[in-house]
């Protein structure tokens, strides 16, 4: 029974272009680069308690890494995504074990340095990258929405199976007491260290899988994608849809990015009601909503089935 | 169990609500792109909207297009070429334009002509000056303004013959920008004028230290060109006059982008305007043609002030997509390109437009090789750039040279 | 000369950098946590001070009118947003601060493009013109905010050194519980120092806003300055704070001109800082004059 609603989400999105073409399929695609993100960052911050600003810039490390190893070197896209995936898990380890000993606000003010480094040296390296300018890419799988929306599909299903399969086994148990209670976890033998940078690692290179991803879908890679704003963007996702959720978070950038579309004929105001949305979140329902839906809906509804005759 | 299966009615919902509506097409879509929110340069991008605007009123007034309405679906590209990509996208899958105009930022119209170019939509462009948006050769692609090599070829022959000795350049890092850099580089450094350049963000605020610098090299520097849109270009030339650099005595300054137009120049830069040099692709009544007169009085009106040419791009952009509607008798995308390039032959705000198939140089294929082009100074406090000095062309010329300022 | 030209200018940059950063540093020391929405602060402040100017105040009465104002904003945001969920013991309460705040900065931000417009505006300075000392050159606008800025920091540093309330503020930096044990009301200091942190980088973006523009972006740029500064000099040390936005400024200003490739050297301007900060966090994380954080 528990695996019923994702199997019927499963089925509505794989059935998703079947009703919707062109232009919502191309929103749907975009949906799904950051359902990754929103779903790795809440990995990382939901579930190992590790909050981290640099999340957007691990995606465009990834987007960067293929753009240009397709452009210079003439590589086919899938080797490049998965060298831009790899580029960003090693940027991940490196920034792991710089932030070894960091908590709370230092991680987050460091992660959130690297991120505005990153995008400094992107830009001012216009020579290499074409900067604020935007290096154009070529387009995966001749430009077929549909491919690229079920490529995606493909990946995001990835992420969130290996990201499961982690919490679910004994190294997700470890994470998950070291987001607890750090020290505690060490004074039972819990190696730290490892499991820290094993959390950086997996989920910078997801980010990174994403990042190429976007780059061959949108056909175009600008320092844009690093923008603390889109980090911003990512957080709001994942606190909306459920921090503690890889799920929720997922849903959490559809739902949101399927706003920024719906939304549009409140263009300037949609923005801020999406902030509001997620300070509503936390203030009063800081699971995320989905859950709380969740909670609320599940408790209704065992009230009802309780009053039915017998 | 239960509160799951709500999340599956909750998708469902959200998925019934993004279903598109079904319209009948009884209008006549133009897909209009511009700069309308940071970190794009807004002022510009409104002007370019205002234009367009009166544009599709003209057009409906008389009648509209084909006997149906024209309806003008503007996108925000915000000056980020990413956006530029998404905005494209939209208007010709999701709104379903026949064709799009506009764009200030050049970066963005590189972006831009790529999804054109796809789709196989006519875009014109309004306002975007790098040489490589029309060099690249997409037949899709057609331009009502000037080109940097156009324009700031002929900047620097004005220049080399005002007598100035060291130019410097400090560009912004877009496409435009670089470009600025480029051709002053290629054309000065051939007549032998010294030229100093350097980019930076256009996101930058302060130039203070870099501006000493200049301002304390030998041999000095005595014309500076400011190659920035935006807030960047006004607190350039604010900070240039409180360090006594330019506009002065020893050294003019060229406001090279088109932020120098607007009434917000003078907010920012208040005195410091005076003896600013500006190049804008158009002013008002030169050359007198019947549309710049009927046009100047309805932007008056609407708008309280004289247009300026990034406002006359943008109605000229809209009607000449409209002439070559006129004269294909159609809304196919590759019927308008060819009227676009074989028939438009229309008398706009700033003269006659007629496009070129013209490859040499790269950069003049689709270009209107005759758009008018001004180097101005203002010469009054909060002066309105219709009001100020002409300094070039020749045949327009109000002022006999460049005006030095006593101080 | 140009050395000295260069020098005055940064230390005029530096004094408001000074103030800019003492409100986070401020934040952290009484309420330990790093307010991310100290750019939107700044913003308000520009906003709040181009407003009222534009009501045909006279300039230094708008500048004094924005601060009861930018205070009850921060004693406001702090009590809904920060005060529940410290009295009840929220787990993992450090986490939800970075996260509310830094929500709340996005909020802030986005919630200031439809309402003020995107344009960017100029706040009249409270002088104009250039200052003049021999070959020395500085813009008026600049100096006049130096000098104010100047007489902010002196009256916070009389306020906290000085008055009950300032005792009171130091005291719960040092020790919550101490703190309330001889009656001093926590709660309460925690919102007038969160107010008093936001009034600090409120009249900081009031100063700044006429000299470089104000914009509803224009926060985000200052924030991640004020961070560096803030891990520089120290979290919750006022005299870490001041030599820190005086490091800064200079690093900024002589960095951009004395690298040989001038394009890299003013693009990476930013990013001296940023790399001073991380290199400071890896080093020496309690900056020159901050406090080791005990982990246990």
């Amino acid at each position: 029974m528990k695996g019923i609603v994702p199997g019927l989400l499963f089925i509505a999105a794989v059935a998703f272009p079947l009703f919707f073409r062109e232009y919502w399929l191309y929103v749907a695609t975009i949906g799904l680069y950051y359902a990754i993100l929103a779903s790795s960052w809440s990995m990382l911050a939901g579930q190992v308690g590790l909050i981290s600003f640099a999340h957007a810039a691990f995606a465009g490390i990834g987007a960067y890494t293929s753009a240009l190893l397709v452009t210079h070197l003439g590589l086919p896209i899938p080797i490049t995504m998965l060298a831009g995936a790899l580029t960003a898990a090693l940027f991940g380890l490196g920034i792991g074990a710089l932030t070894l000993r960091m908590r709370g606000p230092y991680l987050a003010l460091t992660t959130l340095a690297f991120s505005e480094i990153f995008r400094i040296f992107i830009t001012a390296e216009y020579q290499l990258t074409q900067g604020s300018i935007g290096l154009k890419v070529p387009l995966m799988l001749g430009g077929s929405k549909l491919l690229s929306y079920y490529t995606g599909l493909g990946l995001f299903l990835v992420t969130v199976v290996t990201l499961t399969g982690v919490l679910r086994s004994r190294v997700g148990l470890f994470l998950v007491a070291m987001r607890e209670d750090e020290d505690g976890a060490e004074t039972r033998g819990i190696n730290t260290v490892s499991y820290r940078l094993i959390a950086f690692v997996l989920t910078s290179a997801f980010a990174g899988l994403a990042g190429g991803y976007y780059a061959h879908v949108v056909g175009l890679v600008s320092p844009q994608m690093t923008r603390i704003g889109e980090m911003g963007l990512i957080l709001a996702m994942s606190v909306f849809g459920g921090l503690e959720s890889l799920l929720g978070a997922a849903l959490g950038a559809i739902i949101l990015q399927g706003l920024t579309e719906y939304l549009r004929i409140f263009t300037e105001w949609r923005l801020a009601i999406f902030g509001a949305l997620v300070l509503f979140t936390l203030k009063f329902a800081h699971e995320g909503i989905l859950p709380s839906v969740y909670l609320y809906a599940d408790r209704l509804l065992n009230r009802w089935l309780s009053r039915a005759p017998r | 169990m239960t509160h799951k299966i709500l999340v599956a009615v909750l998708g469902l919902l959200v998925a019934l609500g993004l279903a598109p509506g079904t319209h009948a097409q009884e209008v006549v879509k133009i897909g209009i792109v511009a700069p309308l929110s940071a970190p794009g340069g807004v002022e510009t991008g409104q002007a370019l909207v205002e234009g367009a605007k009166i544009a599709a009123d003209e057009l409906n007034a008389s009648g509209g297009l084909l006997g149906k309405k024209v309806e003008l679906v503007i996108g925000d590209t915000s000056g980020q070429p990413e956006k530029g990509t998404a905005v494209m996208e939209r208007l010709v899958t999701n709104d379903k334009v026949v064709a799009v105009g506009g764009e200030a930022h050049s970066s963005v119209a590189l972006a831009e002509i790529e999804v054109a170019h796809r789709y196989g939509i006519p875009l014109v462009i309004s306002e975007a000056w790098s040489d490589s948006i029309t060099a690249k050769g997409y037949p899709e692609v057609f331009r009502v303004t000037v080109s940097n090599s156009l324009i700031y070829s002929k900047a620097a022959r004005w220049i080399k013959d005002a007598g100035f000795k060291h130019v410097a350049v400090i560009g912004e890092n877009s496409d435009w920008g670089l470009g600025v850099i480029q051709v002053f580089k290629d054309n000065l450094s051939a007549a032998g004028i010294k030229v100093t350049s350097f980019s930076a963000e256009r996101t930058v605020t302060d130039f203070t230290p870099q501006l000493m610098q200049l301002k304390s090299m030998k041999p000095p520097v005595d014309f500076l060109v400011d190659g920035f849109t935006g807030a960047g270009e006004l607190l350039m030339i604010k900070q240039a006059h409180q360090l006594g650099f330019a506009p002065s005595k020893t050294t003019a300054v060229l406001g090279a982008g088109m932020d120098t137009l607007y009434p917000g120049f003078w907010e920012t830069v208040g005195e410091a305007g005076v003896h600013v040099l500006s190049n804008p692709a158009g002013l008002p009544g030169l050359p007198k043609t019947k549309t710049s007169e009927k046009f100047a009085k309805t932007f008056k009106a609407k708008l309280n002030r004289e247009p300026d040419a990034v406002a006359m791009e943008g109605y000229d952009t809209v009607m000449v997509i409209a002439e070559a509607v006129k004269a294909s008798k159609s809304t196919n995308g590759k019927a308008l390109i060819d009227a676009l390039e074989n028939k438009v032959n229309w008398e706009g705000t700033r003269g006659t437009i007629k496009f070129t198939k013209e490859k040499t140089p790269a950069w003049a294929y689709h270009m209107w090789m005759d758009v008018p082009v001004f180097i101005i100074q203002y010469t009054k406090a909060n002066q309105d750039p219709s009001q100020a000095a002409i300094l070039w062309p020749q045949k327009y010329a109000t002022v006999k040279g460049y005006v030095r300022p006593s101080k | 000369m140009l050395f000295f030209s260069q020098l005055a200018n940064a230390l005029v940059i530096g004094t408001l950098y000074a103030l800019m950063s003492l409100g986070l540093s401020f934040i952290f020391g009484v309420l330990k946590l790093v307010n991310f929405a100290h750019g939107e602060a700044i913003m308000l402040g520009g906003y709040l001070y181009y407003l009222l100017a534009s009501l045909r105040l006279p300039l230094p009465l708008a500048l004094l009118a924005s601060i009861p104002a930018l205070f009850l904003f921060g004693v406001f945001l702090e009590r809904l947003f920060l005060r529940a969920p410290y009295q009840r013991k929220m787990a993992r309460y450090d986490e939800y601060v970075i996260l509310v705040t830094f929500a709340l900065g996005i909020f802030l931000q986005n919630l200031a493009f439809p309402i003020f417009g995107p344009y960017n505006r100029q706040a009249p300075p409270l002088f104009k013109g250039t200052i003049r000392l021999g070959e020395l050159v500085i813009a008026g606008d600049r100096l006049t905010g130096a000098l104010i800025a100047f007489a902010a920091i002196g009256i916070l540093i009389f306020l906290l050194y000085r008055t009950y309330l300032g005792k009171g503020l130091r005291a719960v930096a040092q020790n919550p519980r101490a703190a309330s044990i001889v009656g001093i009301k926590v709660l309460r200091m925690r919102s007038a120092a969160f107010g008093i942190g936001v009034t600090l980088a409120g009249v900081a973006g009031a100063l700044f806003g006429p000299i470089f523009l104000v914009n509803p972006e224009m926060g985000t740029s200052f924030a991640v300055k004020a961070f560096v500064i803030v891990v520089l000099g120290g979290m919750g040390s006022v005299t870490g704070s001041v030599l820190g936005a005086y490091i800064l400024a200079i690093v900024e200003s002589f960095g951009s001109i004395l690298l040989p490739d001038p394009t890299r050297a003013l693009a990476y301007k930013d990013a001296y800082g940023l790399l001073l900060l991380v290199v400071v966090l890896l080093a020496r994380p309690q900056g020159l004059f901050g406090e080791k954080e005990r982990r246990a």
